[in-house]
Parts: C-alpha cells; sequence; structure tokens
C-alpha cells in the first residue's frame, strides 16, 4: 500500500535557515555545474556545514533540478507537492525486484539496515554455493557465477550466519564447500555445525550438497526442514568410509527419508553398489558423478542399476557418466534394451520394464559422457529431443 | 485542458507505421494531458488492453474526454510517455524467471532517469501499475546501481530507511494516534504476558 509521508521540513536547523538554505543550494549549484556527484556534494556539505544540515532527500530534490538544467533557487513546489515516494512505500514485489540486480556483499549489508530489508535481501538467495578455505570464504551463486564475493574467514561465518537466521530463506539449491574435502572431520565441519546449532529454525533448502563424505551429513542434516529437502549431493573423497553404518543410520532421520534426489560422486568401486537396492528405492533421481570407462572398472554398477530399473517403484532418472559406445553400455545393462539409432557416445534407445518404459539418450548436449535413464512421461521427462545430441 | 494545447511526447512520425498512427490522449491525476501513439502504447500491457477493449475510433479520440490515469502525476506520467515514445515497436522481454536477469541501461534511458529518488520511485511504482515490463527492469536497476557499494549507514542516508527500532516507534505511534487505547491494550497485553498467561481473553 503507498503510503505517502507528510510534509518534512526541508532543512533541519531553526530560524536562521532561510539564510542558510539558499547558502546550500547554491553550494550545491555550483558544485553540479563543476560535475561533482552527487555523494561528493553529500560528504562536502557535512564538511562544511555540518552533519543532518539537509536532509538527503532535499539535497536530492535540488541536485537533481540543478543537474536537469534549473538555475533558480526559489522553491516553486507547493506543500502538497513535498509528499514523495519513498523505497519502503513500494510494494515487496518491487524492492525484491531491485535486490535482485544487487551483488551478494550488498544484499548482506541490507541484513544490517533493517529486518524488512534484510528479509526481502535473504529471500533474493535462492541458490548459494559458500566455499570455506583456510582463511577466507567465498560465497557466489552457481547460477550467476560471475557474482562472486570473498571475504575473511570470521566476517563469512557471520555473513553466512546473518542470512541463515533469516526466517524468510528459502534456497533451491544450498552447497558447502571446503577445499580437499576438509569438512569432513576438519576445522570447517566443526563451525558449520555449531553455526546451524545456534539458528533457531531448521533450514529450508531444497537441495544440500556437501563436499565431504556422505557421514557428515549426519550431523548436517537435522538443521535441514524435511518438508523442504529434497536432494543431496555427497562428494566421497579417497579414504573409504564405513558407508553401510552411514547409511544405516541416515535412514533413521526423517531428513533423509523424506528425500527424492540423490547425487553422488565417488569411486565407482565404492562397496554401495554391494549394499541392499532397498537403500535406494526411495529416490526419484539417482546421479553418479564418476566417469565408468570400461565394463571390467565395474561390472557391478551394471548389474546395480539394472537391478534398480527393474526393481524400485520410485526411480524416474538416473544420469551416470559412461566413458563406453551407447551400445556397449546398453548390451551390458539388458540385452533386451532396444537400440533406435548409435553413433558412439551418442544415440537413442527404449528399455521397456514390467512396470514402465526408459529412455536412454544423452545427459546434456555439453556432457560428452552424460547418459541419462529416464521413465517416459514421467515427472523427470523432457521429451525425446532432451536426450538426443 | 483542451486538447489542442495537449502536450505531444517525443513523436518520431516517420518511425510510426501509417497503420498505427492514432494517438490516443490521457489525463494525469493533476490533469495534464498527453497524446500518446498507439504503437507507444503497446509498451503499457494495462493501457494497451484499456484502449483495446474501449475500442475507440480516429473521433472517438478526439471527441471525447480523455482516458483518465488517477493514480499517477504528470510529472510521473510525462517520463513515462517519453519512454514508451521511445521505445515504441520494439520487443516486450518475457520474464520467465530464468536467472540471471541481465538488464542493461540505455543511454536514453539513463538520461530520462537522471531524476530525483521521489521521482524515481513514483516512475517505478508508475512502471508497475502501467505493466511496462522494460521500464520496470531498468528503473528497479538504476535503484540498485544507486545502492551498490554503500554502507548500511549510507543506504539509510540516501534511502530514508528507518532502523527496525525507528519503523516500531512509528507504528506504535501511527497505532496510538488511531487509538488512543491501543497502548493500554498492549501494555495490558504485556503485562499479562509477563504473568504468565497465556491468552489475553
Amino acid at each position: 500500500m503507498i503510503r505517502f509521508l507528510f510534509c518534512l521540513p526541508f532543512f533541519k536547523s531553526g530560524s536562521e535557515t532561510g539564510d542558510q538554505e539558499m547558502v546550500i543550494k547554491k553550494f550545491i549549484r555550483k558544485n553540479v555545474k563543476k560535475g561533482t556527484s552527487i555523494e561528493e556534494v553529500d560528504k562536502k556539505i557535512c564538511e562544511k556545514f555540518g552533519d543532518g544540515s539537509i536532509e538527503y532527500r532535499e539535497l536530492d530534490y535540488w541536485y537533481h533540478q540543478f543537474y536537469n538544467g534549473k538555475k533558480g533557487l526559489k522553491d516553486k513546489r507547493n506543500p502538497c507537492d513535498r509528499t514523495s515516494l519513498e523505497l519502503l512505500d513500494l510494494p515487496n514485489e518491487m524492492i525484491h525486484s531491485i535486490v535482485s540486480y544487487l551483488p551478494i556483499p550488498d544484499k548482506f549489508n541490507l541484513q544490517l539496515v533493517s529486518n524488512r530489508l534484510g528479509s526481502l535481501a535473504a529471500m533474493n538467495f535462492d541458490a548459494l554455493t559458500v566455499n570455506i578455505d583456510e582463511n577466507s570464504m567465498t560465497f557466489f551463486n552457481p547460477r550467476k557465477r560471475s557474482e562472486e564475493t570473498v571475504m575473511p574467514i570470521n566476517l563469512g561465518y557471520n555473513q553466512l550466519k546473518m542470512l541463515l537466521s533469516c526466517p524468510e530463506l528459502k534456497l533451491e539449491f544450498l552447497s558447502i564447500e571446503a577445499d580437499n574435502a576438509s569438512i569432513a572431520n576438519g576445522r570447517a565441519l566443526r563451525n558449520i555445525q555449531k553455526l546451524l546449532k545456534s539458528i533457531y529454525h531448521q533450514l529450508r533448502a531444497e537441495h544440500f550438497c556437501s563436499f565431504g563424505f556422505l557421514k557428515d551429513q549426519l550431523s548436517l542434516l537435522p538443521y535441514f526442514n524435511p518438508e523442504v529437502l529434497r536432494g543431496i549431493t555427497a562428494f566421497e573423497f579417497d579414504p573409504p568410509e564405513p558407508f553401510l553404518e552411514t547409511i544405516q543410520e541416515l535412514v533413521k532421520m526423517e531428513q533423509w527419508r523424506q528425500l527424492k534426489v540423490l547425487l553422488f560422486k565417488f569411486q565407482y568401486k565404492n562397496p554401495f553398489v554391494f549394499y541392499p537396492i532397498e537403500y535406494f528405492t526411495q529416490f526419484e533421481v539417482l546421479g553418479l558423478g564418476d566417469v565408468i570407462r570400461s565394463i571390467d572398472d565395474s561390472p557391478e554398477i551394471f548389474a546395480w542399476i539394472r537391478e534398480l530399473i527393474m526393481t524400485s517403484p520410485n526411480i524416474e532418472k538416473i544420469h551416470a557418466g559412461f566413458d563406453m559406445s551407447l551400445r556397449e553400455i546398453c548390451e551390458t545393462l539388458d540385452p533386451a534394451i532396444e537400440i533406435q539409432w548409435d553413433v558412439g557416445h551418442d544415440g537413442l534407445a527404449f528399455w521397456n520394464t514390467p512396470k514402465s518404459k526408459f529412455v536412454i539418450g544423452k545427459n546434456t548436449a555439453e556432457d560428452l559422457h552424460g547418459l541419462t535413464i529416464v521413465k517416459e512421461n514421467g515427472k523427470h521427462w523432457k521429451g525425446y529431443r532432451a536426450y538426443v545430441r | 485542458m483542451s486538447v489542442e494545447n495537449a502536450p505531444v511526447v517525443d513523436v518520431d512520425e516517420a518511425a510510426i507505421p501509417v497503420e498505427k498512427k492514432m494517438y490516443y490522449r490521457f489525463e494525469s491525476n493533476d490533469k495534464k494531458e498527453f497524446r500518446v501513439s498507439e504503437l507507444a502504447i503497446q509498451q503499457s500491457e494495462t493501457l494497451n488492453r484499456l484502449v483495446e477493449a474501449m475500442g475507440y475510433t480516429s473521433e472517438d479520440v478526439e471527441n471525447k474526454p480523455a482516458i483518465a490515469i488517477e493514480n499517477i502525476d504528470g510529472k510521473t506520467l510525462k517520463l513515462v510517455f517519453q519512454w514508451c515514445e521511445h521505445h515504441k515497436g520494439e520487443a516486450i522481454p518475457v520474464d520467465d524467471g530464468s536467472v540471471p536477469k541481465i538488464v542493461e541501461i540505455p543511454e536514453f534511458d539513463a538520461k530520462l532517469m537522471d531524476i530525483d529518488n521521489g521521482l524515481l520511485f513514483k516512475l517505478i511504482w508508475a512502471a508497475d501499475y502501467l505493466n511496462i515490463v522494460q521500464l520496470l527492469n531498468v528503473s528497479c536497476k538504476k535503484v540498485a546501481n544507486m545502492a551498490q557499494g554503500k554502507t548500511p549507514a549510507q543506504l539509510r542516508r540516501v534511502y530514508l530507511l528507518p532502523s527496525d527500532e525507528e519503523d516500531e516507534a512509528a507504528k506504535r505511534a501511527a497505532q496510538e494516534a488511531q487509538d488512543p487505547r491501543a497502548r493500554e491494550v498492549e501494555e495490558e497485553f504485556e503485562e499479562r504476558k509477563r504473568q504468565g498467561g497465556n491468552s489475553f481473553f
């Protein structure tokens, strides 16, 4: 709702203001003529006439009057014209739109201005990646990679806490990364746990990516709202982990049981393929990050995918990396797969299971090794064109 | 204001196709009248729908009263129509929610928006009200550009932003002005809360 403000006195001081008003207006006019920016004029006025000698709104008005060619010092506004629209008079959608153009540090700044602006700024974060280094923290929106902000580590934790504390925050994607998986068993992980523990509400993020071991999720997932969280990404690195024990603990958590998307990048020889398929039947989307270069590399993974596709009632899509021809992959997965056409890595094939029909094709045109197995006309189906290059 | 005296806003006749050469008359809430080409009006979804629904002929446009735009003053409307005339015929961007939204401010727009904040906010409001997508984009970007790099204190000064405490105090004052008993009720409520009561009633 538009709220017009009542007329405010132009200049703050008392009866001698008439003269001072004129002097300040002349000062503004002189500086506009010299090409001085409004910020600089504001600073100069504060230095010369003292803080608060002129309302910014008045400075702004007169600056632009002179800037646009007016020379007179007489105020021709009638008192009713002095009602003016301010930033906070705009509806939230418009302020939201303005904030969307701000880079990350300025959005953080808004949280220090007021709760309303802080909330609007928080609502502007739809996706966020936080990269924790030894001494610094980098923030960026993975969808706008150019907008990257690096800050000292302590300031970074403060800003992150302030942002995550905002109850209006709802992220489609949150990634907390630490170099060389140091988030696992490291200081970064402990700090993040401490930070999440200090927040009074559960985080609303649809997808959480933690560049650490799957077992890190045991200590991080409790801080996420299970009604919102739909997917996680876990990146496994060299040291093997007690995968079975981890997953047995994870399935006890509401957050894990609600998950529909699991993307993991770990060595495909990892024993996860030897564990019961039941642990994975809750997922609609599974992503396997590492590239499989030959059948001999991991014959188990082909059997694992086949079992999942044939038995899971929920599976809609699997994408995986294969540096093998489409024909070789399909023939290994299931000789019953009908290959419609194929040229090297490219091609299109159909996999009829007792319950559904799956289409096998490219993950994306850019991803040379990416292969997608997707249920035809399912939730994640994008039409045939999406799976051919 | 008579039809003859109504200002014509920066019209580039050569750029207007022959079949579109119709000018509508609009009147701001302070009774300033503007003549705007049909092609320029297309930049505003709201006005475009309005004139389509009215189905005016060239004679109607001259003989009937100007179309009143009651929420926008003349100064703001002049800027809006200047923008529409300059950008007439241009494709209207479709906001498909894609990220990032990249908006460049053309030179003409930058010059047009070299105005004080009060007027700039009125322009944003008008662009939203009249549903002029690209004008809304560039004007919001302009405000964002002005806010960039400013400290919280500077932002408060430039945009007259109250702190949370000031905002609360203003709300309380407004409430009290409206209902002098509001403060009493609030104090009573706070007192009951302190005493451990769960409900006011």
